[in-house]
């Protein structure tokens, strides 16, 4: 039993270059996911996953195993997203003020989407929000796992997930597609 | 609470997040495999960066308070300063430039002296006329007679050496 779930977890070691190569390689793809749902736009979240690896490759010889990599490195890519989303609203201010008399932009990230309903919905909540929805109903982690992985207790998670499934039921509700199997 | 979403949320999310298979890059391509730019690439000379900027404040500031940049000028203004300190009371001499050989700073006593033993000279004889100044002075002015009363320095011990000025006085009474 024992031995199984030691086999099912990666083990890594703290500080080898190898072990981080291979966490890379392991979980960019999801990180990457989940930045793009919090912030809406696979370049910025390509930009922000980048640069979570690079702080997780600085931190990498003081991470405890006692947690999951992952979770560790979500942890670093959200916060990550999250200053990035403020300093992004900065300077999309400065961007609308330079930009009054001219066209506009190019086109919405979440026209660029699919689902368009829910990529607008879910970029009407706040990234923190987002970044709770993401980990539950994405990656399927419980409150505990969410809570270390954002680095907040779980009744905070539990009240961002309450407030985001609210909002998020409020604008889907009324316009709930078949899912396309 | 969150399942009020339903799955039909979750298989939402999972569509429109799946089809995001972008090629993950290899880890020699990752970003944290780059060299560091910019000024982060001087991080490990941090404390030579420190020293470095600290000897330019200091430069900057000796020249500014010493008024040039050479520090050779820096060096000899030292040197004066320094110099000045113990040699303050010196000038005194430069108000008797008569006594040029004498370069002790106890003019105004050895004036008050000189007329006891030393006749030719009239101008300190003639102004003072204090009677006891004459056995300190006779140590003092050792140095116009610089080589014989060595035991100047003797002198001023005691009055036990007054018998050594005597002999000069004697032509000065006569």
């Amino acid at each position: 039993m024992r031995g199984k779930a030691e086999s099912e977890r990666p083990a890594y070691e703290p500080g080898s270059r190898d072990d981080f190569d291979r966490l890379y390689r392991d979980s960019y793809l999801k990180i990457y996911r989940t930045l793009v749902a919090v912030l809406g736009d696979p370049a910025a979240a390509e930009d922000c996953a980048q640069d979570a690896f690079v702080l997780a490759f600085r931190a990498w010889s003081r991470w405890r195993p006692d947690a999951p990599a992952e979770a560790w490195l979500h942890r670093i890519a959200i916060n990550t997203a999250v200053s990035y989303q403020r300093k992004a609203n900065l300077r999309t201010i400065g961007v609308i003020l330079r930009r009054l008399g001219r066209p506009g932009a190019g086109p919405d990230p979440a026209e660029v989407a699919l689902d368009r309903d829910l990529s607008a919905a879910l970029r009407t909540l706040p990234p923190k929000l987002r970044a709770a929805l993401v980990l539950r109903h994405y990656h399927g982690y419980n409150n505990r796992e969410i809570a270390a992985a954002i680095g907040v207790s779980e009744r905070t998670v539990n009240k961002r997930l309450r407030i985001a499934g609210e909002r998020m039921r409020i604008l889907l509700g009324q316009d709930q597609k078949p899912l396309p199997t | 609470m969150t399942d009020q979403l339903g799955p039909d949320f979750d298989a939402r999310l999972r569509a429109e997040l799946d089809r995001l298979e972008g090629p993950t890059p290899l880890p020699s391509d990752a970003r944290y495999s780059q060299p560091r730019t910019g000024y982060r690439r001087f991080g490990g000379m941090t404390p030579a960066l420190v020293v470095a900027g600290a000897v330019a404040v200091l430069l900057v500031a000796a020249s500014a308070v010493l008024g040039s940049p050479d520090p050779a000028v820096w060096v000899t203004t030292i040197e004066n300063v320094t110099r000045v300190g113990p040699a303050g009371p010196s000038p005194s001499p430069v108000t008797s430039p008569n006594r040029q050989v004498n370069p002790t700073p106890r003019a105004e006593p050895s004036e008050a002296v000189e007329p006891s033993h030393e006749s030719p000279e009239p101008s300190g004889g003639e102004t003072h006329s204090q009677p006891v100044e004459p056995p300190e002075a006779s140590a003092t002015p050792s140095p116009e007679p610089a080589e014989t009363p060595s035991p100047g320095s003797d002198g001023e011990h005691s009055g036990s050496e007054s018998p050594a000025p005597s002999p000069s006085p004697s032509p000065s009474d006569s």
